[in-house]
């Protein structure tokens, strides 16, 4: 038959590229993915990853960069990755948003700077951030932001986060956002929807 | 003077922290992530295993599955903790796949003479998945005979390992393989029980394989198929990631991972390829 015992322990096929020291510059996008995965578990690898991906065009290098940052688990990963979160690319800005959901014990004290950030952007992922992170502390900083939050398109993601919580006492805050903006009614509409989600829950 | 039933101490002794405590450490040692919403299951198998080392607390019971020389506890707990349920032929339609699409891609890539196709069932439990890839092959890939082809199959349960490689299976376990199947590559030992024959059990190499050790994964490369189903579930985001970065690195470009029905790796990473062939939905790392 053409089933073979595999040869257990037998010799892979050579990886003639394994015995050159992996470096984060290299052309080749596979080596720079070794040696992204050479720095994982290296507390001190926060500050060249993050670089790495501001410029890093290759998703395979991206992705593993981002999973060493999110398997450190530390106050310092997390810090360093939300600075991606006011990236202009869009791909990197998710990637940056996935990686401090992996991180819920470190993410959640990021909110407070990130909600008093001037860019909106960052005040949106701020609030997706919260919502994935679904814990009592995330809820409250949503309804604090909601109670003095300008800009339209925030709020809108704050309506929808917030109806996704289990706090009734969000409604105040949610039809103050309606008032403040009455000229929008995709807003009007957003908190409506939300102020029944939170009724019905 | 009336003897009392002895008081059940064995929950009082371990607590809410206790469990976390264990939670954080496993899922460290195998990416399995549990909650306190298994709280019932986790206390009685820590409770067991306690009993079985005669330790008087958590802290006790931790120290030893920590710092044993060999790790035999680790290896123990591990072996109570997971869920092995699986049976022969489960999803068959990924084999269809396999039989049908895959094996001729990667084929029609190698030197017959010179490169064995290389299959990996992982995890495989009790047996089931890896005889049922083999068999698969052998019944229905018309090329099977021009080509070396290897089958691993890994778990990270000893006891469980233990069972596929004796290859005997309960009667009813064997329900879904018709019965001329069951005649040319199962040998009945008794009126209960089947044995896979020989010549099937020797051709899969079983081994021990925790997908989340970085250096047991290094190990594994150069391989063109991989079965991974039923065991993401129990992960958790950050470690199916790191389970599918790892395949990409055990698979040959143009490789091909398939999941469980319940997985979907477009939910886990992006790097590889979806690739839709009618029989099943696969993943494939990219040739170049
Ligand atoms: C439900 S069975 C799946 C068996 C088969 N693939 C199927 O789909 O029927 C899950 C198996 O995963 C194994 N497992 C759990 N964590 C593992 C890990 N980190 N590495 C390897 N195997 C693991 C368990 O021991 C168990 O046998």
């Amino acid at each position: 038959m053409g089933l073979m015992k595999a040869r257990s322990g037998s010799a892979l096929p050579a990886d003639h590229s394994a015995s050159e020291a992996p470096r984060l510059d290299h052309p080749q996008p596979m080596q720079r993915r070794r040696a992204v995965q050479a720095l994982t578990g290296d507390p001190d690898s926060v500050a060249p990853l993050v670089e790495l991906l501001r410029s890093e065009g290759d998703n395979l290098v991206r992705q593993a960069a981002f999973i060493a940052l999110a398997s450190l688990n530390s106050e310092r990963a997390a810090r360093g990755v939300s600075v991606l979160l006011s990236d202009a690319d869009a791909a990197l800005r998710n990637g940056a948003l996935e990686t401090l959901s992996a991180m819920p014990a470190h993410a959640g004290a990021l909110l407070e700077p990130l909600g008093r950030d001037e860019d909106p952007d960052v005040r949106i992922f701020a609030v997706l951030l919260a919502s994935e992170l679904q814990d009592d502390a995330a809820s409250t900083w949503l309804l604090r932001l909601a109670e003095h939050e300008q800009d339209a398109n925030v709020c809108s993601n704050l309506a929808e986060a917030l109806g996704g919580t289990d706090r009734p006492e969000a409604v105040p805050a949610l039809e103050a956002i309606g008032r403040r903006f009455p000229d929008e009614p995709f807003l009007a509409f957003a908190v409506e929807t939300a102020v029944q989600r939170l009724r019905e829950a | 003077m009336a003897s009392s039933p002895a008081p059940d101490i064995g929950s009082a002794r371990i607590s809410a922290e206790d469990v976390t405590v264990f939670c954080d450490f496993f899922y460290k040692k195998t990416g399995i992530s549990m909650d306190a919403s298994r709280r019932y299951f986790i206390d009685r198998r820590l409770e067991e295993r306690m009993a079985a080392n005669e330790c008087r607390s958590f802290r006790e019971y931790l120290s030893l599955v920590k710092f044993q020389p060999g790790g035999a506890e680790m290896q123990a707990l591990i072996n109570e903790m997971t869920v092995n349920e699986t049976y022969f032929f489960r999803e068959d339609y990924q084999f269809a796949c396999l039989t049908k699409r895959m094996l001729d891609e990667i084929a029609d890539r190698k030197d017959p003479r010179r490169e064995r196709i290389r299959i990996w069932s992982v995890p495989c439990s009790t047996g089931e998945e890896p005889y049922s890839i083999a068999i698969s092959i052998l019944e229905n890939w018309p090329r099977a005979s021009q080509y070396d082809i290897e089958i691993i199959a890994s778990d990270i349960d000893t006891r469980a390992l233990g069972r596929a490689r004796n290859g005997i299976y309960q009667a009813r376990a064997l329900h879904r393989v018709p019965q001329r199947v069951r005649d040319t590559y199962f040998r009945k030992i008794d009126s209960e029980s089947w044995q896979v024959v020989q010549d099937l059990r020797d051709s899969i190499d079983f081994g021990i394989v925790n997908v989340s050790d970085p250096v047991q994964m290094a190990r594994m490369r150069g391989i063109d198929v991989i079965f991974c189903r039923n065991l993401l579930i129990y992960f958790d985001d950050l470690s199916r990631r790191q389970t599918a970065e790892n395949f990409f690195d055990a698979l040959n470009p143009g490789g091909f991972v398939a999941l469980g029905h319940s997985e979907s790796m477009s939910r886990i990473s992006p790097i590889f390829l979806p690739r839709k062939f009618p029989e099943a939905l696969v993943h494939q790392r990219p040739l170049a």
